[in-house]
Protein backbone atom coordinates (compact mmCIF):
# COMPACT_ATOMS: atom_id res chain seq x y z
CA UNK A 1 0.00 0.00 0.00
CA UNK A 2 1.72 3.36 -1.26
CA UNK A 3 -0.19 4.98 2.39
CA UNK A 4 0.49 4.37 6.17
CA UNK A 5 -2.13 4.57 8.74
CA UNK A 6 -1.32 6.53 11.37
CA UNK A 7 -3.25 4.53 14.37
CA UNK A 8 -2.85 7.82 16.70
CA UNK A 9 -5.14 10.15 14.46
CA UNK A 10 -7.90 7.49 15.31
CA UNK A 11 -10.21 7.34 18.34
CA UNK A 12 -11.01 4.14 20.40
CA UNK A 13 -14.26 2.44 19.16
CA UNK A 14 -16.36 0.12 17.16
CA UNK A 15 -15.91 -0.12 13.17
CA UNK A 16 -18.69 1.02 10.86
CA UNK A 17 -19.51 -2.24 9.78
CA UNK A 18 -19.90 -3.68 13.35
CA UNK A 19 -22.17 -0.52 14.20
CA UNK A 20 -24.55 -1.04 11.10
CA UNK A 21 -24.13 -4.70 11.56
CA UNK A 22 -25.65 -4.10 15.36
CA UNK A 23 -28.39 -1.59 14.41
CA UNK A 24 -29.49 -4.42 11.49
CA UNK A 25 -29.97 -7.28 13.81
CA UNK A 26 -31.34 -5.24 16.74
CA UNK A 27 -35.13 -4.42 15.09
CA UNK A 28 -36.62 -0.39 16.18
CA UNK A 29 -38.79 -0.34 19.17
CA UNK A 30 -42.20 0.11 18.37
CA UNK A 31 -44.02 2.69 20.07
CA UNK A 32 -48.04 3.18 20.10
CA UNK A 33 -49.59 6.38 19.88
CA UNK A 34 -53.30 8.01 20.15
CA UNK A 35 -53.73 10.43 17.83
CA UNK A 36 -56.70 12.61 16.80
CA UNK A 37 -58.68 11.11 14.03
CA UNK A 38 -58.68 14.92 12.47
CA UNK A 39 -54.93 15.07 12.78
CA UNK A 40 -54.32 11.54 11.47
CA UNK A 41 -56.48 12.23 7.96
CA UNK A 42 -54.68 15.61 7.74
CA UNK A 43 -51.16 13.20 7.80
CA UNK A 44 -52.65 10.88 5.60
CA UNK A 45 -53.55 13.71 2.97
CA UNK A 46 -50.10 14.67 3.68
CA UNK A 47 -48.43 11.28 2.70
CA UNK A 48 -51.07 10.70 -0.53
CA UNK A 49 -49.39 14.35 -1.76
CA UNK A 50 -46.21 13.96 -1.07
CA UNK A 51 -45.20 10.12 -1.56
CA UNK A 52 -43.43 10.22 2.06
CA UNK A 53 -44.92 6.74 4.10
CA UNK A 54 -47.46 8.00 7.26
CA UNK A 55 -44.79 6.80 9.79
CA UNK A 56 -42.06 9.02 8.30
CA UNK A 57 -43.64 11.83 8.67
CA UNK A 58 -45.33 10.78 12.46
CA UNK A 59 -41.63 9.87 13.23
CA UNK A 60 -40.11 13.36 12.28
CA UNK A 61 -43.08 15.05 13.86
CA UNK A 62 -42.51 12.64 17.31
CA UNK A 63 -38.93 14.57 17.46
CA UNK A 64 -40.29 17.89 17.15
CA UNK A 65 -42.59 16.74 20.24
CA UNK A 66 -39.60 15.71 21.99
CA UNK A 67 -37.52 18.51 21.25
CA UNK A 68 -40.66 21.31 22.38
CA UNK A 69 -41.22 19.09 25.30
CA UNK A 70 -37.96 19.37 26.33
CA UNK A 71 -37.31 23.02 25.15
CA UNK A 72 -39.98 23.69 27.78
CA UNK A 73 -38.90 21.71 30.53
CA UNK A 74 -36.00 23.49 30.40
CA UNK A 75 -37.68 27.04 30.56
CA UNK A 76 -39.33 26.04 33.87
CA UNK A 77 -36.73 23.82 34.99
CA UNK A 78 -32.59 23.68 33.52
CA UNK A 79 -31.92 20.95 36.14
CA UNK A 80 -34.70 18.86 35.45
CA UNK A 81 -34.05 18.80 31.76
CA UNK A 82 -30.61 17.91 32.04
CA UNK A 83 -31.31 14.81 33.95
CA UNK A 84 -33.93 14.22 31.71
CA UNK A 85 -31.80 13.71 28.50
CA UNK A 86 -29.13 11.91 30.79
CA UNK A 87 -31.55 9.52 31.90
CA UNK A 88 -32.52 9.11 28.11
CA UNK A 89 -28.46 8.38 27.68
CA UNK A 90 -28.01 5.73 30.11
CA UNK A 91 -31.05 4.14 28.43
CA UNK A 92 -29.59 4.39 25.24
CA UNK A 93 -25.81 3.40 26.55
CA UNK A 94 -24.73 6.46 25.44
CA UNK A 95 -22.15 8.67 27.34
CA UNK A 96 -24.14 11.55 28.40
CA UNK A 97 -20.73 13.56 27.80
CA UNK A 98 -20.21 12.29 23.80
CA UNK A 99 -21.20 14.19 20.81
CA UNK A 100 -24.81 13.09 19.69
CA UNK A 101 -26.17 12.09 23.02
CA UNK A 102 -29.58 13.83 24.13
CA UNK A 103 -27.44 16.03 26.87
CA UNK A 104 -25.19 17.32 23.97
CA UNK A 105 -28.24 18.23 22.10
CA UNK A 106 -30.14 19.68 24.66
CA UNK A 107 -27.19 21.74 26.16
CA UNK A 108 -26.33 22.65 22.38
CA UNK A 109 -29.62 23.93 21.27
CA UNK A 110 -30.02 26.01 24.45
CA UNK A 111 -26.49 27.56 23.96
CA UNK A 112 -25.68 26.63 27.62
CA UNK A 113 -21.80 24.87 28.37
CA UNK A 114 -22.48 21.30 29.32
CA UNK A 115 -18.81 20.53 30.38
CA UNK A 116 -19.11 23.66 33.39
CA UNK A 117 -22.59 22.40 34.50
CA UNK A 118 -21.61 18.98 34.84
CA UNK A 119 -17.95 19.68 36.18
CA UNK A 120 -19.43 22.56 38.62
CA UNK A 121 -22.39 23.69 38.28
CA UNK A 122 -24.96 20.90 39.33
CA UNK A 123 -22.09 19.92 42.13
CA UNK A 124 -22.53 23.78 43.22
CA UNK A 125 -26.32 23.52 43.14
CA UNK A 126 -26.55 20.05 44.74
CA UNK A 127 -24.00 21.32 47.85
CA UNK A 128 -26.38 24.95 48.20
CA UNK A 129 -29.16 23.21 48.32
CA UNK A 130 -30.42 24.87 44.87
CA UNK A 131 -31.74 22.41 43.60
CA UNK A 132 -35.95 21.85 43.57
CA UNK A 133 -38.32 19.48 45.07
CA UNK A 134 -39.46 18.79 41.50
CA UNK A 135 -35.86 17.75 40.36
CA UNK A 136 -35.72 15.35 43.90
CA UNK A 137 -39.05 14.02 42.81
CA UNK A 138 -37.41 13.48 39.09
CA UNK A 139 -34.47 11.58 40.69
CA UNK A 140 -36.58 9.40 43.02
CA UNK A 141 -38.84 8.23 39.90
CA UNK A 142 -35.80 7.73 37.79
CA UNK A 143 -33.73 5.79 40.56
CA UNK A 144 -36.80 3.58 40.23
CA UNK A 145 -36.43 2.85 36.74
CA UNK A 146 -33.60 -0.10 36.34
CA UNK A 147 -31.41 0.97 33.78
CA UNK B 1 -54.17 27.01 36.89
CA UNK B 2 -51.23 25.60 35.50
CA UNK B 3 -48.64 28.49 35.28
CA UNK B 4 -45.52 26.47 34.30
CA UNK B 5 -44.83 26.56 30.27
CA UNK B 6 -44.16 22.52 30.57
CA UNK B 7 -46.43 20.03 30.91
CA UNK B 8 -43.80 17.90 32.34
CA UNK B 9 -43.06 20.01 35.19
CA UNK B 10 -46.21 20.57 35.90
CA UNK B 11 -46.83 16.41 36.10
CA UNK B 12 -44.06 16.79 39.48
CA UNK B 13 -46.05 18.28 41.34
CA UNK B 14 -49.96 16.95 40.36
CA UNK B 15 -51.49 14.17 38.33
CA UNK B 16 -53.81 14.86 35.16
CA UNK B 17 -55.66 12.36 34.41
CA UNK B 18 -56.02 11.58 30.39
CA UNK B 19 -59.71 10.61 28.78
CA UNK B 20 -61.01 8.09 26.15
CA UNK B 21 -62.55 9.15 22.62
CA UNK B 22 -64.22 8.01 19.72
CA UNK B 23 -62.38 10.55 18.28
CA UNK B 24 -58.86 9.05 18.25
CA UNK B 25 -57.10 6.68 16.63
CA UNK B 26 -54.13 4.45 17.47
CA UNK B 27 -51.15 3.54 15.55
CA UNK B 28 -48.26 1.59 16.16
CA UNK B 29 -45.00 2.71 14.64
CA UNK B 30 -41.05 1.94 14.71
CA UNK B 31 -38.85 4.22 16.30
CA UNK B 32 -35.13 4.85 16.54
CA UNK B 33 -33.28 2.92 19.54
CA UNK B 34 -32.06 6.14 20.85
CA UNK B 35 -35.85 7.61 20.51
CA UNK B 36 -37.59 4.72 22.60
CA UNK B 37 -34.51 5.43 24.81
CA UNK B 38 -35.93 9.02 25.18
CA UNK B 39 -39.94 8.37 24.98
CA UNK B 40 -38.98 5.36 28.20
CA UNK B 41 -36.90 8.87 30.34
CA UNK B 42 -40.15 11.02 29.53
CA UNK B 43 -42.80 8.05 30.40
CA UNK B 44 -40.66 7.42 33.57
CA UNK B 45 -40.36 11.14 34.19
CA UNK B 46 -44.10 12.23 33.76
CA UNK B 47 -45.58 8.58 35.01
CA UNK B 48 -47.72 9.39 31.87
CA UNK B 49 -48.86 6.50 29.88
CA UNK B 50 -46.64 6.54 26.76
CA UNK B 51 -49.96 6.19 24.80
CA UNK B 52 -50.65 9.18 24.85
CA UNK B 53 -47.94 11.12 25.81
CA UNK B 54 -47.42 12.76 22.26
CA UNK B 55 -51.32 13.06 21.57
CA UNK B 56 -51.54 16.59 22.23
CA UNK B 57 -47.92 17.52 21.18
CA UNK B 58 -48.79 15.82 18.00
CA UNK B 59 -52.07 18.33 17.28
CA UNK B 60 -49.58 21.50 18.70
CA UNK B 61 -46.63 20.37 16.44
CA UNK B 62 -48.91 20.15 13.42
CA UNK B 63 -50.95 23.38 13.88
CA UNK B 64 -47.52 25.09 13.98
CA UNK B 65 -46.49 22.82 10.92
CA UNK B 66 -49.68 23.75 8.69
CA UNK B 67 -49.26 27.92 10.05
CA UNK B 68 -45.86 27.62 8.63
CA UNK B 69 -47.14 28.23 4.63
CA UNK B 70 -51.01 29.52 2.98
CA UNK B 71 -49.82 26.83 0.22
CA UNK B 72 -51.64 24.27 3.36
CA UNK B 73 -55.04 26.01 2.85
CA UNK B 74 -55.87 22.84 0.73
CA UNK B 75 -55.05 20.62 3.56
CA UNK B 76 -56.74 22.52 6.04
CA UNK B 77 -59.74 23.69 4.09
CA UNK B 78 -60.25 19.70 2.98
CA UNK B 79 -60.30 18.39 6.56
CA UNK B 80 -62.26 21.42 7.87
CA UNK B 81 -65.04 20.45 5.83
CA UNK B 82 -65.53 17.63 8.18
CA UNK B 83 -65.85 19.35 10.73
CA UNK B 84 -63.44 20.37 13.84
CA UNK B 85 -62.46 18.16 16.59
CA UNK B 86 -62.13 18.87 19.65
CA UNK B 87 -58.42 19.43 21.26
CA UNK B 88 -57.73 18.36 17.26
CA UNK B 89 -54.51 20.86 14.93
CA UNK B 90 -57.67 22.53 13.61
CA UNK B 91 -59.44 23.32 16.70
CA UNK B 92 -56.01 24.94 18.11
CA UNK B 93 -55.80 26.52 14.36
CA UNK B 94 -59.50 28.01 15.34
CA UNK B 95 -58.52 29.06 19.16
CA UNK B 96 -55.57 31.22 17.97
CA UNK B 97 -57.75 33.01 14.75
CA UNK B 98 -55.89 31.28 12.05
CA UNK B 99 -58.58 30.13 10.94
CA UNK B 100 -62.27 31.63 11.33
CA UNK B 101 -65.89 29.71 11.53
CA UNK B 102 -68.00 30.49 7.96
CA UNK B 103 -70.61 33.04 9.69
CA UNK B 104 -72.69 32.82 6.57
CA UNK B 105 -72.85 29.27 6.97
CA UNK B 106 -73.89 29.02 10.35
CA UNK B 107 -76.49 31.70 9.60
CA UNK B 108 -77.74 28.59 7.16
CA UNK B 109 -77.82 26.13 9.61
CA UNK B 110 -80.09 28.47 11.77
CA UNK B 111 -82.14 29.47 9.00
CA UNK B 112 -82.69 25.67 8.57
CA UNK B 113 -83.07 24.71 11.95
CA UNK B 114 -85.41 27.59 12.13
CA UNK B 115 -87.38 26.46 9.35
CA UNK B 116 -87.72 22.49 10.35
CA UNK B 117 -89.39 24.13 14.13
CA UNK B 118 -91.75 25.85 12.37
Amino acid sequence: MPYEINHEKFTVGPSLVEIFQSAKEAPMPKLNVRIHKSDLRILDSISRQSGAPRSQILNSMIESVIGAMLHDLAKDNMDCCALVAKHADDIAGIDHMNRGSWSDMLFYSLGEDQNNYYGQGLDQKTRDGGLTQEYQTLVERFSRDNV
Amino acid sequence: MNTHSSELYASLSASTVESNSKDFETLSLRIPHRTAAMVQALVVASQKPVLTLFTKGISLQLAESLLSSVDNEPLISEEASKGVQAGSALDILVSTGAIKHDKEMIRSVHRILKKQKT
